[in-house]
């Protein structure tokens, strides 16, 4: 069958199922180029203008652009490390090469204990800023005035997700045509967005204006911004080792998130701030019009709308996706459309309450943190340190009980007492909800310290359990067979 | 076979990897970061933090 002519369903099966397997050398098409131009896309979103107005809440212009660069070089190299390198090696998939840090019902678990529920967050959040966006252009071209929690917010985001629905299950292509349109046009309105802030004020303003609504406390507001920053870097590692293995060097998977989820996010960010300050306001709905004016500001808000649909859709593919490979023969049996359907209702709950979760997506980011930093530093100490990055491909997909990657009944406690400590010493360092922090807080943050205690867990545990008895495959001198043999 | 089956896939796989396995296989991707990658990746990252502060906090 011509691929064109494939059925919706048959295009992401083949995608479930292909997607899985290693890729050869002649399928890694992307070159640096090609995967910085991936990175800009995907960098360049509506909810980077969500953290830069979020940034804009405690820290005034110079100190805010500080901590936008800051959190985002140090989690986005540290997230590129851990997830880019070691997929772009093997060309394996990212939730296929876990398998070789948490066992195949860990590695099951983290999709659907962490993953799934904080990609239903996100949706959650973009299906609520489409309802605030498309609200506001109602308000503006018949003259209502509803409010930002009103009912209709909610409802317009049910029919926000009802869409994505609808392009989830007409499959892959349709979701490559949205991106095709979304990636420039919002890397068009950022731009102007810029020129229109700069022609109703001017730099000195600009710097002089107070943030938002701060604690008060300089070096408090200025880490806790930090952390947010770390924390949005740190939210794309459920997404980028599964790109990165169509890369055809190392260098070419690493460096273009630089470019894109650090420099391209960072700029996008910076342009949030800037509005937020200037308007004084942190939500990108309500900047539209006052920067824009009627005709423009609406079109900006219709295209908000749009784009937020293409982020949800995206979202939603790779988790779902994510789901179907890992999810065992009960997942596998069902339909497409059942899975997706399934995987967005809970967010189509969660728009009836916009007040609760919009307006706290700063707690929301924090608590993506406390899972994906302590994920980075077990990835990336078990790769680089525990494995002097060599793995056993073959045994990446062998499932028979006592296989190299088997470890205690498929699940690694190395690996699992690693992310629970880490997490803890995250809501340590910080309460996620209550924005209470220690005084360690203001030096180290609370990702950093996360990241290096679950890192420093897992090694040592690994040394003390797993090679002492024989599990995971630790001994890379014993591999002999995959690209270790041949590197 | 049909394209799409388990057994399909299967025998996918275990093409791929005797071709992953064979001895004169010559990828590039499989060249490590050098250790210059991991200097030049650390100097970004301080030289990004450091001048950011400087900057951030000077005036």
């Amino acid at each position: 069958m011509r691929p064109s002519t494939q059925s919706a369903a048959t295009q992401v099966e083949r995608e479930a199922a292909f997607g899985r397997l290693p890729v050869t050398r002649e399928e890694r098409i992307w070159s640096f180029a090609d995967f910085s131009w991936v990175n800009i896309g995907l960098a360049i979103a509506t909810w980077a203008f969500l953290i830069g107005g979020l940034t804009a809440v405690f820290l005034p212009a110079k100190e805010g652009i500080a901590a936008i660069l800051i959190g985002n070089v140090i989690s986005v190299t540290l997230m590129a490390l851990a997830t880019c390198t070691p997929s772009a090696k093997y060309g394996v998939e990212q939730y296929t090469l876990l398998r070789s840090v948490f066992g195949l019902l860990g590695t099951r678990a983290i999709v659907f204990f962490f993953i799934a529920l904080i990609e239903i967050g996100w949706v959650a959040i973009l299906a609520i800023m489409f309802g605030r966006a498309s609200t506001n252009v109602l308000n503006e071209t018949t003259g209502t005035s509803a409010g930002p929690n009103s009912l209709i917010v909610s409802l317009i985001g049910v029919v926000a997700i009802v869409i994505s629905w609808l392009v989830l299950v007409r499959g892959p292509v349709s979701i490559k045509w949205l991106n095709r349109i979304v990636a420039p046009g919002l890397g068009v309105m950022t731009v102007v967005m810029l020129v229109l802030i700069f022609s109703g004020t001017n730099w000195t303003e600009i710097t002089a204006a107070s943030p938002l609504e701060p604690f008060g406390d300089r070096q408090l507001d200025f880490m806790i911004a930090v952390e947010f920053n770390l924390a949005a870097g740190f939210s794309w590692w459920p997404v980028m080792g599964s790109l990165a293995r169509l890369t055809r060097t190392q260098r070419a998977a690493v460096y273009p998130n630089l470019l894109g989820l650090f420099a391209a996010a960072c700029l996008a960010e910076i342009v949030g701030l800037f509005a937020a300050l200037s308007l004084g306001s942190d939500d990108p709905t309500v900047w539209m019009i006052p920067l824009g004016g009627a005709v423009l500001g609406v079109v900006a808000l219709l295209f908000i709308a749009f784009a937020n649909v293409t982020s949800m859709v995206a979202i939603s593919y790779s988790t779902c996706l994510a789901i179907r490979q890992t999810g065992g023969r009960a997942i596998r049996a069902l339909r497409w459309e059942v899975l997706t359907g399934m995987f967005l209702l809970p967010s189509a709950i969660l728009v009836f309450f916009p007040g609760a979760i919009y307006d706290n997506f700063f707690i929301f980011l924090a608590w993506t943190s406390v899972a994906f930093a302590p994920l980075t530093g077990i990835y990336l100490v078990d790769f680089f340190w525990l494995r002097r990055r060599r793995i056993d491909v073959r045994a990446l997909y062998d499932a028979t009980p006592g296989s190299p990657y088997s470890f205690w009944k498929e699940i690694n406690p190395a690996a699992v007492l690693a992310l629970a400590l880490g997490a803890v010493t995250y809501i340590v360092m910080i309460n996620p909800a209550t924005l209470e922090a220690n005084s360690l807080f203001l030096f180290a943050s609370a990702s950093i310290p996360a990241l290096f205690v679950a890192a420093a867990v897992h090694a040592v545990a690994t040394v003390a359990l797993n090679r002492r008895a024989g599990k995971g495959a630790y001994d890379v001198a014993s591999i002999h067979q995959g690209y270790s043999q041949v590197k | 076979m049909k394209p799409g089956s388990d057994d399909y896939i299967d025998d996918e796989l275990e093409r791929r990897l005797r071709a992953i396995e064979q001895s004169d296989t010559d990828d590039p991707a499989r060249r490590d970061l050098s250790a210059g990658d991991m200097v030049a990746l650390t100097a970004i990252v301080l030289a990004v933090v450091l001048l950011s502060l400087l900057w951030g906090f000077s005036g």
